[in-house]
Formats: structure tokens, sequence, C-alpha cells
């Protein structure tokens, strides 16, 4: 082959090429896309980045992840445009017997072309990604607030000489074969458009363990980071090599089939192609091979630690020692040990402990004498020579030095890259994929790694009721060099010696792990009530930290408040110092286990994620408080805090610093163990948070791995919905996520006590029960303890079990000492999952007696009945204008408990008539707050009595009289239909995340529980505040459609003989806000988007009786229908058991069905 | 006929070393001693040997070509024929774009099918269809076919376009895209592009095709010049086409040799059939209708004609042989004595249609240019 021929042809190529207008439109449109994808990043980023870290995604910082991909897949797209004719085209020029007659090679001509179109495609990419660069830079100098900055140097680089040849090269390659394979050029377009088609198919539905044969961009592996930079690894090189094999073989292919006299060896080359297929396909086999290699060496070292995950043998007491670590080399330990055994030890059993697998362990010594053990896989079995008694004291030294394993931290994870599907595994790689970074520029070693001993086995350690935590002292000298700085627990001592440097770490409190952070931070500090607040970040991640200059007086103040706050309750934070620091965006921010809670708060530090808060856009929002004049100092500086503080409150990502440090506070130095261990645990840490941060937030994994994969819109979806409803974005997040009928029914079909966490296919029901029960239920303390009896009580468990742990029994007597009956908050928790059920009447007013200077008195009173036996508590709130409005204010009772089968009557005063009352109930069958209908009036009664108390009992309960009620959610209501629900298909899956998680509610699907709703031409139920249930509210609802599929109310009438028939219809407007679409089974798609508020009006129902085989239409008029109970007519039944179908044929919109109701005509 | 050198039926290669092209391959035939402004590298001998080449297409599809032997040395050689004579097949066998059936063909000593891809680079082609990348701009298609073709010297190469493009008249039109030239145009740049890379041997199929007169001379002349130093074999129908420069003619018929020899042999064996006469105009009328008129000239009231005979058909009353006919009139002669003169006619009647619709679109295009 010769290079000067193969170079001539594509010199020629890339000039006709060139000449050619779809190259350029390919271009220039391309070119467009991307930087209009830039722009769009920036822009969206701009706006909401100050808002949240879920934003993270459209972070400059992660631009090169969604630029570079799109970059080189479009142009790879676009060869086949431009490599479909190269056969054809001659012929077509009339040139093929001229070019027939050069004096090269077949082999040659196919790959100077191929060589053409590639180089004259990676000349816009590299120009792009140049000008990007340059632009990048320009910006982060001259205009640092706009956020932009220069793409990533390392990943930049891999993308331009790993993967940007192999990417066009081998599409180029392919079209090639096959357009000389078809002569047709069109066939030959459509099979390779087929092909691309296949790809993008095969990106979303093969199993994960196969997306990295089909993976070819190296951000897509490992995300841009500037503090953790990698290049490329081995596995990388080899997939592309086996990508330039296969080009190379498609070539050969093409030359072999190219229909020109050629003298070459047809037969060699023919073999050469076969040869350099094996290599591409053996190649990608290869690192296919490896990522099976590395899961099964995960799966093998979890079943090595498996039989011992439930040992709970040893206890440590302390860890002192030092911890060498040599950026981007080994880790080196010196540690020794204090330890008490928690069971009988006899001579010749083993001490079972996790480390490592990556170290090689030098010297080992049980209580001074050196100590036979076996270490395999990560565990670590060490031979007892002499039996070590219950709580008897030991001691364990241990020298040991190595690579660390990566693999070996989080190996219980519930959902394992290997298992989840595409939109998880976008959502894995968003939130960090490596456990274990040591790299040249920065070294992280969080304590799941296990790069100090940790007792037992290194599976299921977040099971707390069978393995509690190991609260420890700790004295560890860490030795780096001499410009590095040290995250870790505690107060860092800094000592100097020529080119190392030992930082020492002696937290004043126990600790349970340890994480520490090592790189050449720039370090800054601050102390706040005798407590060092220290920031670790890179040099290129001060200028957010500077920002906030101006307001650190009030920053200071206010985290002042907090801790003097949490003093006050008795929570005082532990440790010398709280450590913040900067993490690369590569490091997995989630942990193992069932749970997978974040991986971003550890005893006395707290990870910040790079490219979040300390890249977010704050210095536009602060400028422009700066301009505005019409505030004053004080309220700017107020409100440059609020964006400090709503910007963690706002995340969902599990980097809340407010939540972070308050862990510090209770679960990192007591935690819950025993029968309900990890509920207890959840609710005290929620409630620590909540009286001393006064934040509440979730994090789940789940949830953001499923977010992080739905694309930018979300984040403007998400920001304008905050903005419309004034609810923080976690807020919001749990209500789609969290608050929905599958986790209730889940939480409500079996006790607490029951809920096996180890099940790990079960881990996100399990976890988002934990949420729902957790949040409702610490609200529920909060308020009915008060926060100076619940900060009493934290206090005083904290205090008695600081550094150990606690069971249910032991809370329950810490609340008897000091005189606190927490009885009726949890009642039997545990093992009941019975809950309350409220049901109120319509309040009724009237104005009492004049107050002083004739201010008038109204009283609204209403009843309240729980109607289950179990017990509940409420609270109310009233007001004089609508919930609704963020202007609207509003009351709130204490709280309420109305005795099981029992009711209440609650009187509510006001100096104004009321408007609006409504009923929150914590955890009750209601599941969501109700109103209280709150009849209007001109004039109102008056009466000349005092007021009522706010509560007495009383005797009411709800009756329905002689009538007989079908709701939507009672056994005689029933959907034809086969299937449950049919999933949304994938082109308005990315509606999920605005419109909250599809699920099912008692056997219908439910589309969003966020304000808006989707409607399909099958029937789904949504919940409505005025729809008419008995405890919940709900009604099906369906988009009308030809295919019809109907429901039916079943009702069974004490008698035949003249029944009224009425039917529920909600106010239209209620349902306002919410878009449908109607598709049938592939046959229509019809998006509705009139239903907006004060223009829904309800279409001809279509509704039937039947009353044995007498079936009797009904005509229902849309235009005449009321809000409420709406008369069908008198029906004369002969049978008790009558029904009334509903069609989904109506006649506009669609068409609910809420509940009817059959009262005697008599 | 004689057995000069087309039909010396030579089964012997020539044992001399093969020519190389030297502008090829990146060197530089010249001493880097100044500006190059004009060259001609063409010294050595070349040959083309056809050896008893037998085609047909297909696998058992009629014989195209029967049992050709052909000897061809430096110089301008003709190859006439009717269009489906095998003129063409034999032209792709020898430019390696075909493998015959049966026989070989040996380019300046190499055979076709073994050293294809060298006797590529000594070989130049203008097929009987050519046009090249439209987008291309004239010089542009020169230069990326020189290159292709092994001339990587860039400063050489531009040289030798600028040259060639001076050669076939097309240098004002370097810069014009290709889908900017007219028909004649892109049959001149077919013509440079064969001569780009400064061949040994030149094969051109039909290269007047389009042409108008004015063309057809430089072209004869071109070939007149370049046949000095190299072997060059053209293909026609259109025996004015040859000219004086021809050293030798072959006349293909049927897919045979039906003539080869020199053009002075092949105008003497059209002695006594070809004839001359002055009639009037109607009388004129009737002739034309029996004989196959060569040219047709008004003298006065009268018309003069001169006209070609079949061996079997008597010449028309008050006609007079002609001692010296053309190479047309031979060739019509040739052919009518093997009769095909409605062939050569059907041959005629497609370059009107050529020509017709060539002039068509320069009309076009001119109005296009003005609009």
């Amino acid at each position: 082959m010769n290079l000067r021929s193969i170079w001539s042809v594509a010199a020629a190529e890339m000039r006709m090429n060139r000449r050619l207008a779809r190259t350029w439109l390919f271009i220039v449109v391309t070119l467009f896309m991307c930087v209009g994808l830039l722009i769009n990043s920036f822009v969206n980023y701009s706006f909401s980045s100050s808002i949240s870290s879920t934003t993270l995604l459209n972070s400059p910082l992660m631009a090169p992840y969604q630029l570079y991909p799109a970059l080189i897949g479009f142009f790879a797209i676009w060869v086949i445009f431009l490599a479909f004719d190269v056969r054809s085209r001659d012929k077509r020029d009339r040139l093929d017997e001229v070019v027939g007659v050069l004096p090269i090679t077949n082999l040659e001509l196919v790959c100077g072309r191929a060589t053409g179109i590639t180089v004259l495609m990676l000349i816009p990419i590299v120009a792009l990604i140049a000008v990007y660069w340059i632009a990048g830079v320009v910006a982060r100098l001259t205009w640092p607030e706009s956020g932009i900055r220069e793409p990533e140097l390392f990943v930049t680089l891999a993308t331009l000489f790993i993967d940007m040849i192999p990417n066009i090269l081998l599409w180029v390659a392919l079209v090639m074969a096959v357009t000389v394979l078809v002569r047709l050029r069109v066939i030959a377009a459509a099979i390779a458009l087929g092909l691309v088609g296949a790809t993008i198919w095969a990106q979303n539905n093969v199993p994960i363990y196969v997306l990295n044969v089909i993976n070819t961009y190296t951000v897509a592996d490992t995300l841009p980071s500037f503090l953790a930079p990698t290049f490329t690894n081995l596995e990388i090189i080899t997939h592309r090599a086996g990508m330039l094999f296969l080009s190379f073989a498609f070539l050969c292919f093409a030359a072999v089939l190219y229909p020109r006299l050629d003298k070459t060896n047809k037969p060699r080359l023919l073999i050469a192609a076969v040869v350099l297929l094996s290599l591409g396909t053996l190649s990608i086999a290869l690192v296919q091979m490896q990522f099976r290699s590395e899961h099964t060496s995960r799966v093998e070292m979890a079943a090595t630690h498996e039989p011992y995950s439930e040992l709970h043998q040893i206890d440590t007491d302390s860890v002192t020692g030092r911890l060498t670590i040599r950026p981007g080399g080994s880790t080196h330990i010196d540690f020794s040990l204090d330890m008490h055994s928690l069971q009988q030890i006899d001579a010749d059993n083993e001490l079972i402990l996790s480390l490592n697998p990556g170290y090689e362990i030098h010297a080992l010594r049980l209580n001074g004498s050196n100590a036979p053990f076996k270490f395999r896989d990560g565990l670590l079995a060490i031979n007892v020579s002499v039996p070590i008694q219950p709580s008897q004291s030991f001691n364990l030294e241990i020298e040991a030095s190595g690579d660390l394993n990566k693999d070996f931290a989080y190996l219980d994870t519930a959902v394992d890259v290997i298992s989840s599907d595409i939109f998880q595994a976008f959502g894995l790689l968003f939130q960090g994929t490596e456990a274990y970074i040591n790299s040249s520029r920065y070294v992280a070693l969080v304590p799941d790694l296990a790069w100090y001993p940790l007792p037992g086995a290194h599976v299921k350690r977040d099971l707390k009721h069978i393995r509690p935590r190991d609260f420890f002292e700790m004295d560890i000298g860490v030795v780096v060099p001499n410009d590095w700085n040290v995250a870790g627990p505690g107060q860092a001592e800094i000592a100097t010696a020529g080119d190392s440097r030992l930082v020492s770490f002696q937290p004043s409190a126990a600790v349970h792990e340890i994480a520490m952070f090592a790189s050449a931070f720039e370090r800054r500090t601050t102390e706040i009530e005798g407590i060092e607040f220290e920031l670790l970040v890179s040099p290129g991640s001060v200028t957010n930290v500077d920002l906030f200059a101006p307001v650190l007086d009030e920053l200071k103040s206010h985290v002042k408040e907090m801790l003097v706050s949490a003093e006050t309750y008795g929570l005082s934070y532990p440790y010398r110092s709280f450590t913040i620091v900067e993490t690369p965006i590569n490091l997995r921010s989630y942990r193992g286990g069932w749970r997978m809670d974040t991986a971003q708060s550890f005893p006395g530090v707290f990870a910040i994620r790079e490219g979040s808060f300390l890249h977010a856009g704050f210095k536009a929002p602060f400028d422009r408080l700066a301009e505005d004049k019409e505030i004053s100092q004080e309220e700017r500086l107020e409100k440059i805090l609020a964006f400090l503080t709503g910007y963690f409150e706002n995340d969902v990502t599990g980097g809340n610093i407010y939540l972070a440090a308050s862990n510090n506070l209770m679960q990192y130095q007591t935690d819950a163990t025993g029968p309900g261990a990890i509920p207890l645990s959840y609710l005290m840490s929620y409630l620590a948070g909540s009286v001393s941060t006064e934040q509440e937030g979730f994090y789940s994994a789940h949830v953001t791995m499923g977010t992080a994969s739905q694309g930018q819109s979300a984040v403007g979806i998400a920001t304008v919905a905050r903005a419309s409803d004034g609810r923080t974005l976690n807020r919001m997040f749990y209500d789609w996520h969290i608050n929905l009928p599958n986790v209730w029914e889940a939480m409500l079909a079996q006790p607490l006590d029951e809920i096996e966490y180890e099940d790990l296919d079960n881990s996100k029901s399990n976890l988002h029960v934990l949420h729902l029960w957790g949040r409702a239920m610490a609200h529920l303390t909060r308020d009915w303890l008060g926060n100076e009896q619940l900060g009493l009580l934290l206090s005083e468990l904290r205090t008695r079990y600081e550094g150990t742990n606690y069971t249910y029994t032991d809370l329950v007597a810490v609340a008897n000492d000091i005189g606190i009956d927490i009885t009726p908050i949890f009642g039997d928790w545990l093992t009941n999952t019975q809950l309350p059920g409220f049901r109120a009447s319509n309040a009724r007013t009237v104005r009492l007696p004049d107050q002083e200077y004739g201010v008038p008195l109204y009283e609204s009173s209403f009843y309240i009945e729980n109607a289950e036996p179990v017990p509940g508590l409420i609270t109310v709130e009233y007001g004089t204008s609508d919930f609704n409005e963020s202007e609207g204010e509003y009351e709130v009772t204490q709280p309420i408990k109305i005795p099981g089968n029992g009711s209440m009557q609650i009187a509510l005063t006001s100096e104004q008539p009321l408007e609006r009352i409504r009923v929150n109930p914590y955890l009750s069958y209601n599941r969501i707050s109700f109103s209280v209908d709150v009849p209007r009036r001109r004039v109102y009664d008056e009466v000349a009595r005092s007021e009522m108390p706010l509560v007495q009992a009383a005797s009411w309960q709800y009756e329905d009289g002689d009538s007989v009620v079908v709701d939507d959610l009672d056994a005689g209501f029933s959907v034809d239909s086969t299937e449950e629900s049919r999933s949304m298909p994938w082109f308005m899956q990315f509606l999920t995340f605005a419109l909250g998680e599809t699920t099912h509610d008692q056997g219908l699907a439910s589309y969003g529980t966020s304000g808006f709703s989707l409607v399909f031409d099958e029937w789904s139920r949504q919940q409505l505040d005025q729809a008419y249930g008995k405890y919940r509210r709900t009604l099906a609802r369906a988009f009308r459609t030809s295919t019809v599929a109907n429901v039916h109310f079943a009702a069974n009438l004490p008698r035949s003989g003249s029944w009224k028939l009425e039917y529920h219809v909600p106010n239209p407007e209620s349902i306002g806000n919410s878009f449908g679409a109607g598709f049938g089974p592939g046959v229509n798609f019809n998006v509705q988007v009139g239903e907006r508020r004060g223009r829904q009006r309800w279409g001809d129902f279509d509704i039937w009786v039947t009353d044995g085989d007498r079936v009797v239409p009904i005509e229902f008029d849309g235009e005449s229908i009321d809000d409420g109970w709406n008369l069908l007519g008198e029906f004369q039944l002969e049978n008790p058991l009558v029904t009334v179908s509903v069609s989904t044929n109506t006649s506009r919109g669609s068409v609910v069905a809420d509940a009817i109701r059959w009262t005697p005509a008599s | 006929m004689t057995d000069a050198a087309f039909g010396a039926m030579s089964t012997q290669l020539p044992t001399s070393t093969p020519l190389v092209n030297p502008l090829v391959l990146g060197r530089k035939p010249m001493a880097d001693t100044g500006p190059l402004t004009h060259f001609s590298l063409r010294t050595g001998e070349s040959s083309i040997d056809v050896n008893g080449v037998t085609h047909y297409y297909g696998k058992s599809g009629p014989t195209v070509l029967d049992d050709i032997t052909l000897h061809l040395e430096t110089g301008f050689y003709g190859l006439l024929g009717t269009n489906g004579a095998g003129k063409s097949t034999l032209m792709r066998i020898i430019c390696t774009l075909l493998e015959p059936k049966k026989g070989s063909v040996s380019v300046n000593g190499l055979d076709t099918i073994n050293d294809c891809l060298a006797i590529r680079g000594q070989i130049g082609y203008l097929p009987q269809s050519f046009n090249a990348w439209r987008l291309y701009r004239t010089e542009e298609v020169l230069d990326a076919l020189a290159r292709m073709s092994g001339v990587t010297d860039k400063r050489l190469r531009k040289l030798r376009v600028k040259q060639v493009l001076e050669e076939v008249g097309l240098d004002e039109v370097a810069d014009r895209k290709v889908k900017k030239l007219s028909g004649g145009m892109v049959r001149r740049l077919g013509v440079a592009q064969a001569l780009v890379h400064d061949p040994g041997v030149l094969v051109v199929d039909e290269p007047t095709v389009g042409l108008d007169p004015e063309e057809r001379i430089r072209f004869r002349h071109l070939m007149a010049d370049l046949g000095q130093n190299r072997t060059i074999l053209c293909s026609t129908h259109i025996v004015s086409d040859l000219g004086s420069g021809c050293k030798e003619i072959a006349l293909l018929d049927d897919g045979k040799i039906a003539f080869q020899d020199s053009p002075d042999a092949f105008v003497n064996q059209a002695k006594g059939r070809v004839f001359e006469m002055l009639v009037d105009l109607e009388t004129s009328v009737q002739i034309e209708d029996t004989y196959e008129i060569v040219s047709r000239e008004t003298v006065d009231d009268k018309v003069k004609l001169r006209l070609v005979i079949d061996r079997d058909t008597p010449a028309p009353e008050g006609s007079t042989p002609v001692d010296s006919s053309t190479l047309e009139e031979a060739y019509l002669a040739f052919m009518g004595s093997i009769g095909k003169f409605a062939a050569v006619r059907a041959d005629e009647e497609a370059d009107l249609q050529v020509e017709e619709s060539a002039k068509k679109k320069k009309r076009r295009a001119r109005k296009e240019r003005k609009a």
C-alpha cells in the first residue's frame, strides 16, 4: 500500500466533498446544533445553577459530556451521505474509466476515499473544539461570572486523539463496504441509516453490560474532571483499536468487492480483512470480558464476604497510626487498632475484618504477637491463638501498602451497573463512577473502600438492625506532599518536614468511619463558636467563595445561630472542626447497600462535588441585587444569604450541607439498632436536622439517577414549577417521587419491622417507604412534642448513648425518664400498618358578639370523624384567602388528636369569615390534606354566645343516609381492561421528570402528581381535592377515544324499586393545568393542551345503566353538567345489583368516572 | 496491405527495459536549476502489443474481438471501425480495464494482466464517454488526476497542468468549473487528463466526438506532435480525424482486423472506386439517391459531386475516377467494398445528432449565462 497514493486520493476526495453543498449543510447544521447545545447549556446554567446543584448536568464542566458525543455522533451520521455514493459518483461523472486506469490499487482507492471523508469531517470537529477551548479560556479570564470555561483538557484530548478518528472512520468504512456490496446508493444509504438506527436502539436497549461495547466516547465512560482528570485507560485504547481494526477490515472488504480491475491478490486481501475483523471483534470482546471480569470479581468478593455478613463479632475502640499517601502511587498504612470482642472467640477461631484487597500486608500483630491470617478478596481472617472473652479488649497492629482495589467498595449496591438499564446507567454515571481516586493531583479515600481495617464483612454494613454502628476514637497522621492539604474528621494539625507534610487528625468525639481527601487544595478557615470551619478547594474554585465574602459576617452569624440552636437542644456540634472539601465529579457520590445513601457526608467532613456550588452562577444574581437601588443593604445581604440556603434546600443529589452537618449531631454520635433500627435512625436523624437547621430533605439515588438522564428541559420545568408555588425542589421531588400511590400501597402492605431491607430488589420501594413514613412521622413528632421537648429527648438520647447504639426500647425509656409520653405518636408503629381515616362535615360559620372596639368575631366550626380504630393526629390550616396563592395567609393549629372511631368538633375563630379550611393528617388513609367546604354567605347568622373551644368531643358520624354510593376506589368499581397500564411511549418519557413517576394506584395507572397530569386514552387515576372519596379523593379519567374502554360502578341496592341516580363530577377547572395525549395501540397520538384553567368544559358523557338484561342509555349533556352531584334520572329497577357504565367515547376532552349515588326515589 | 508496423504480427516482446514515466513516483526529471517553463520528457521507445486477443462479454456472449493481433510502436495510430466494431473493447483491454478472454496485451513490454498497475502509470486514456467531477475546476481535475497518477511533486505538477491546458487550449478556462465547460471543452479536458502525467502510451477513444472542425484540426495537430515520442492509439469512426500524422491505420470490422496498413495504402485501396462528376441540380438529386456521396459542391449552377461506388456497381455516366482520394473516401470505399455503407451512414447520423445536441447545449448555456 502506497501512502502517497492514498493521500493523493484522499486529497481529491476532500476537494470533491468540500464542493458538495450537502457537506456544508451537514457542517453548518452540526455546528449550529452543537453551538446551540453549548449556548443552551450555558444559558440554562446561568439561570438555574444558583438554584440547585441538581443542575450540575448543565454545568459548563459537564458541557463536553453532552457536546463531544453529539458533535462526533452527528458527523458519524453525516458521513453516510458522503460515503454512500463513492462508487456511483465516478460512474455518474463518467470518470469511472479514467479512475480505472489510475495507477493505484483498489485498497489505496477506498482507503484514500475513506481518509478523505474522515479528515474532512475531522476538521470542523477539531475546529469547533478549538474555538470552544479558546472561547472558554477567554470567557473564564474576562467574563468569569458567565460560568463559561474551557473544556477539561484530558477528556478533550482523549476525544480528539482517541475517539474521533475511530468513530468517523468506522462509519465511513462500513458505509463504503455496504456501498460496494449493494450497487444502488439509495439502498446503501438506507442500510447505513438502518445501522445507525440499530446502534441508537441498541444504546438504549441492550443490557448495560453490553453497552460498553457500543459506547464509543471516552467522555461517556469518565466524567470530565479538572480535579482528577482522566485521559484514557487500557480498556478504552483496546476498544478504539478494535474499532480501527474493524474499519480497516471493512475497507479491505470494500477493496475486494470494488468493481475495478485490480491485480492485487484478492484472496490475500480477503484474508487480511477476515484477520482484521477478527482482531477488531476480539479487541472489543476483550473489553467486554474485562468488564465482565471486573463484575465477576466484585461478585466473587461479595460472595466471599457474604457468609460473614451478619457476624457482629468485634467493636473498634480506637484507630491510631499513620497513613502515607503517594499521589498516583501506593497507599501505606501503619495502624494500631484497639478493639474489644462482642462475643466469645475461641482459640483457632478467626477474627473477621475487611481490608482492601489491593493491600499487601507486611505485618500483622495481635496483642503484640505476629498472628497468622488469611487475606483473600478483602476478607481478613486472623487466627486467634488465645481465646478472647466477650468484652475483652485486644490490640491489632497492621502494616500494609499497595494500590487499592477500586472495585472493593460498595460491593452490595442495590442498583449495580450491570443490572441497571440505560437510563439508570446515565444517572449512575452522572453521580460518579469511581469509588477510589488516586491520581497525581487528587486522592480520595472513602470509608467504603476499606482503606483501613473494618470489623466484619464488607457487605450489609447499612443493616443497622443486624450490624450496629461501630463508633471509635481516632488519632491518625497522614503523610502527603508538602504542598497538599488533607480533609479528614476533626481539626487538622499540620506539620511540614522536608518535601512531605504530616496532617494529624484527632477528633474530639468518636467517629464511625473515616474519609480522607488529599490534594493541593487552597485552604481557608474561619472560626465560629469555637469550631473551625475549614474550606479545602482547588485554586480554580475559589471564585464563588470570594463572592460570599461580603456576607461573611452574616454567614457566620447564620451558622452561629444554628450552632447555638442545636446547642440549646443539647445537640452541640461534636468536633472542633467542620471541613468542606471539593471532590472530583467522577468520584461516586452515593454509597452502596440497600439504601445507597449519599456519599457526600462523613463525620466532620462534607464533600462538595466539583462543578456544583463552587461553580454555580451566583455572580449575576448578586450583581443584580447590587444594582437594585430599592432594597436596603441589609435586605441585600439577607437575599445573598438566602441564595446560599436556598441552594442547598433545593438539593436532591445528596449535597445538602445543612443536613450533612446535622448528621454529626445525632447519627454520627449515636445510632439505632435492633428491631426497627432503620426507620428509627432515619427519624432521629431527620428530627435532629430539622430542629437544628430548620431544613428538611431527602436523598434517593433512584430519583437522582432517574432525573439525571431526563435532560436539561427538566431543570427549566422544575425551576418554573418552583417559582409557581414556592416549594423547594427537594419538596417537589418528594411529591413527585415519594408521595405516590405505589409507595403508600407498599407502606400499607407490611409493617415496618417486616420490611426486608436486605432484599435489594425492593430497595427503591423500601427506601421510598422510609422517606414517606419518616417525613410524616418526623413532622408528627416535632409538632406533637414541640422543639423544646424534642430537643430534650434527642439530647438525652445522645448523651446516654454517645459512641454507642440505642434501641427503640432505649428511646422509650429515655422519654419516660424525662417525662415525655411518646406513645400517642408512635403507638405500635413497628408492627401495625393500620392508619386513621378522617372525614369532615361542611363548616358552618356564625358571627359571634363583637370583640372590644367593635372588632367582629366569626366562628367556623366543623366536625371531623376518625372512622378507623387507630387514633390519629391532624392539624388544621385556615385562612381567609385561597391557599393556592402564595400570598395566602393562613394559620395552623397545634396537632389535634382524634380518637379511633371517634369524632371531634373543631371551632376556629377569626375577625373575617374564613374562606378556606384544610385538614392536614400526618399519616392516614387520606394520604394528603383535604379541604373542608366553607359555604360563603353575604350575611352570617349571629349567635349570642361566647366562642367554643378549639376542640371538643362530639358524636358526629358521616352518613350517606339511605343512599348507596360507589366511589372509584370502592370494590364495586371496575375497568374493562386486560392490561393494567401501557407504558408511556419513549418520546413522552422525558415528561415523567416534570409529571412525576408513572405508578399504579389500586390497579389503575397514575400519571404525575406534580400539578400537571397526563391523560391517555386509557383509564387512569388522578388524585383531586374536588373529587368524591371516603378518605382519598380520586377519580378515574380517560382521554376520549374511539377505542371504547368502559368503567363500571356496580351497586348492590337493598331493594328493587324506584331509585334516583346521581353522578359526581368535579369542577372542570379544578383539573386544570393538565394536558393529555391519546394514543391508541399505534393508532393515534392526540395532544390535548386545551384544558387550561377557565377553559375546560365537559363533553357529552356516554353512560348507561344495566339492570339485569335491561340496558338503559342516559343522555348526559356536557353543557349542563354541574360541579358535584348531577341527577341522571329516576329508574325503576328490578334487580338489586345494578351497574352504571361509562365509556371513553365522550364528545370533548376527557371523561371522568368519580362516583355514583343511588337514592330511593321516595 | 503491407506487413508494416501494424501487421508485424510480432509475438516477440521488446527486450528493452520497460519505460518508466519520469514524472511519476515523485521523480524530478530535470535538474532543479531554474523555473520550469515547458518540457517534454518522452524520449524512449514505447509500444503496444496485442497478441491474438479474443474477447466476449459474459460467459458466452457474442464475440466482440476475434483473434486480434497488433504491434504498435512510437507514433500515431488510428483504429477505425463503425460503432460496435469492437474498438472501445480493444482499448479497454489495452488500458487494463478489461481482461481479454484469450490472448495477451503488453504495453511497453508489460503484461496488462500481471503488471496492470505499472502499465497504468505509463498510459493515458481518454474514454469514449468522458466527463469530470462537475464541481472541480478545470485545472483541479488535472491536478488531482496527475497526483493520483503519481505526479507527486507539486511544482512539477503545476507546470505540467499549465502546459497541458495550453496544449489543449483550455488555459483560459483553467479556473472554470467543469459543469460550466462546453462539450468540446470537456472533450479537450479529457485529452488533457490523458496527457497530464506525460504517459508514454496514449489511448484515445473517439476523441473528436463533439468537437467543432477547428478543434478537430487542433486535435489532429496535437496528436501528430505527441506521436513523435509516444505510442498513440486513436480510435475513431471519423477518418478525417486521423490526418496526415497518422502512421498506421487499423480497421476493425465485427471484431476482426479488416485492414491494417499505412494511410497511403489505405488510400490506394480505394483507387477506382472514387469518382467525381459535375451535374445539374436535378441530376444531382438522382445521383445522391443512388450512390454514396462523399462531398457536394455547387459550382455556378452545377453541382460537383464526389462519390464512392462498391465493386459491383458501375460508375454513373459522366463521372471520372479520382486519382487521389481522401482518407474519408478511402474509408467509405473500403466499407462499401465489404457492404457496410449503411453502418457508416448510421455513424454519421449519430454524429450529427451528437453535434446537434452539443449545439443545443451550447445555446442553452449561453442563454443561461446571459440570464
